[in-house]
């Protein structure tokens, strides 16, 4: 008999949380709670349809309104930005395009067309009200299964297919040869419908810059201050050196936090052009409408298996829904086609997919991309009856599991 | 816009001010007052977040206007302590009970279970989660929320 783990103070003890005191007494503090002297308010006006070319942005009476400050459009930020690849994609990674604001004509729903600056959240809201923004809407492409067929229009013009990311079947010999000949060959395919992460914070930005230091402070609700600081140097073109992120407390994430926006670089932008500092708290409007969507995917999973129902050899072939402007963690086609087969003790096993621009919001990351994967399982148990029973047989032995 | 004069008495002290009519009470009590405790979760009344007494009755802050507030009472999440820092029964039974975690939708569990509580101090569990059942909450899950609900009243938190 061994001895039951112990963890010293905290294992098996109830731990009282040191931030708690503050988070039921009102005393935390999130973006939107912080106050720097003479902050200036963002929103935004954007696109009410899928696709069509912008055909008039007229922002004069909005800049005319009482309070307004600056109104921002594709003309005024688009060319200043340098650089938007993140640490984790790198220089050479995806070359997923990117643009602060929509120019020429849009390609999503909630699309940013002009940012209102402002002395209040009010009158920022009143004059993004008043920007006139005037689309020739044509049929939009929003089907993930026939995106990348001929004769489809191009969601990004500039380029010259729909597809992000291709990870061709590449018929391993080692897999096909098992499936040639195995007892049994169960497929299925499963679909995950479009995903909102919505935390109860929506995302939020405050920044701050100092002109006479060349320094921006940033407080940002985020997952990953690092992260955000990287792609603001490099958006921004200047040194991360002067650049300070604050992480202050965060209202939730799941995926959604984990990347900058266009609109967290936009509000940057204007920070610094205005010499003042500037805050935007998203609506939860837009949050849900484009804050970074996640999942939308298929998988058709293939798994050979003999009489006794062991795993002899498993396929798996992805379909993912990139949207419009996907954040770095746009296509999960790499972690997916790996990590498939899961805990469960396959021979052999290969993942094929493909992802695909539509004209959609932006996917990003969302905790746990392989849902899918337990349907194959799933899929085998059927027949027999109990879609569970079969499962901890089939998992890893305990020497191939992570132990401490 | 034109402004009207309003005094409000928010945790028990008179704030004059002038303010436009659409004004909400949540943002007179962030921006005005500097309570940032009452949070924003989806300024239309679905989440509860920033749920505040007037009066003694919880009401959804992102659904008053200041106007509306005005010569009334607002209690907020700062004021449910003791004045020595004491947390209240039921602030401190969502720290024991792990009833939050980010922390963002918690203000408003804490206010809302504490006007119910002191309306219906000897709650079955089925009449905490109906209480509950306006406040949304993203991380924790429901059941240590309940359970803290449980332990709050427990505790005498409405007696």
């Amino acid at each position: 008999m061994t001895a039951p783990v112990t963890g010293g103070r905290f294992v098996g003890q109830r731990v009282r949380r040191r931030e708690d005191a503050r988070f039921v007494t009102g005393g935390s503090k999130y973006v939107d709670d912080i106050v720097v002297p003479g902050t200036l308010h963002v929103a935004f006006a954007r696109s009410d349809v899928a696709r069509g070319t912008l055909t008039r942005t007229d922002t004069a009476a909005a800049a005319g309104m009482p309070g307004v400050v600056a109104v921002l459009t594709a003309g005024d930020l688009n060319h200043l930005v340098r650089e938007w690849w993140t640490d984790l994609e790198g220089p050479g990674g995806q070359a997923r395009p990117f643009r602060l604001f929509a120019d020429g004509d849009v390609r999503f729903v909630g699309e940013p067309v002009a940012m209102v600056v402002a002395g209040s959240r009010y009158a920022a809201e009143d004059a993004a009200d008043a920007v006139e923004v005037d689309i020739d809407a044509v049929t939009p492409v929003v089907d993930a299964e026939h995106a990348a067929d001929a004769g489809v229009p191009l969601v990004h013009p500039e380029l010259t297919s729909n597809v992000l990311l291709e990870l061709p079947a590449v018929g391993n010999p080692a897999v096909e040869s098992v499936f040639a000949s195995a007892a049994h060959v169960l497929t299925e395919t499963f679909r995950q419908h479009r995903y909102a992460c919505v935390p109860m914070e929506t995302r939020g930005i405050l920044a701050s810059w100092d002109p006479a230091a060349r320094q921006l402070t940033v407080w940002l609700s985020t997952q990953g201050p690092y992260l955000a600081r990287g792609l603001l140097a490099r958006t921004l073109g200047i040194p991360e050196a002067q650049i300070r992120v604050i992480m202050p407390d965060v209202g939730g994430a799941f995926g959604q936090k984990m990347f900058l926006r266009p609109e967290e670089i936009a509000v940057a932008f204007a920070g610094r052009r205005l010499g003042r500092p500037v805050k935007w708290t998203e609506e939860r409007r837009e949050n849900l409408l484009c804050g970074e969507h996640a999942r939308e995917d298929r998988a058709t999973v293939s798994f050979a298996v003999d009489d006794e129902g062991t795993f002899l050899a498993a396929k798996a072939d992805f379909l993912e829904s990139a949207g419009a402007f996907p954040g770095a963690g746009g296509s999960a086609l790499l972690l997916t086609t790996s990590i498939f087969p899961g805990p469960y003790r396959i021979g052999a096993a290969a993942g094929s997919g493909k992802t695909v621009y539509t004209n959609t919001a932006g996917r990003g990351g969302y905790r746990g991309p392989v849902d899918d994967r337990d349907g194959g399982p799933g899929a085998d148990d059927r027949p027999r009856g109990d879609p569970v029973a079969h499962r901890p047989a089939r998992a890893a032995p305990p020497q191939r599991r992570p132990r401490q | 816009m034109r402004e009207v004069t309003v005094e409000i008495t928010v945790n028990g002290q008179r704030r004059p001010a002038a303010i436009e009519p659409r004004l909400t009470l949540a943002d007179f009590l962030r921006e005005r007052c500097g309570l940032t405790g009452t949070h924003l979760g989806c300024e239309h009344g679905v989440c509860g977040a920033c749920t505040v007494l007037l009066d003694g009755a919880a009401v959804r802050a992102c659904l008053a206007f200041a106007v509306q507030a005005d010569g009334r009472d607002v209690t907020t999440i700062e004021a449910l302590a003791g004045e020595d820092g004491e947390l209240s029964p039921v602030q401190r039974a969502f720290g024991d009970a792990h009833g939050l975690q980010c922390g963002f939708c918690t203000p408003g569990f804490v206010v809302s279970l504490t006007a119910f509580l002191r309306d219906h101090p000897h709650p079955s569990d089925d009449d905490l989660r109906a209480a509950l059942a306006g406040n949304l909450c993203r991380c924790t899950g429901y059941q240590g929320i309940l359970r803290a609900a449980r332990l709050a009243a427990d505790a005498g938190a409405g007696r």
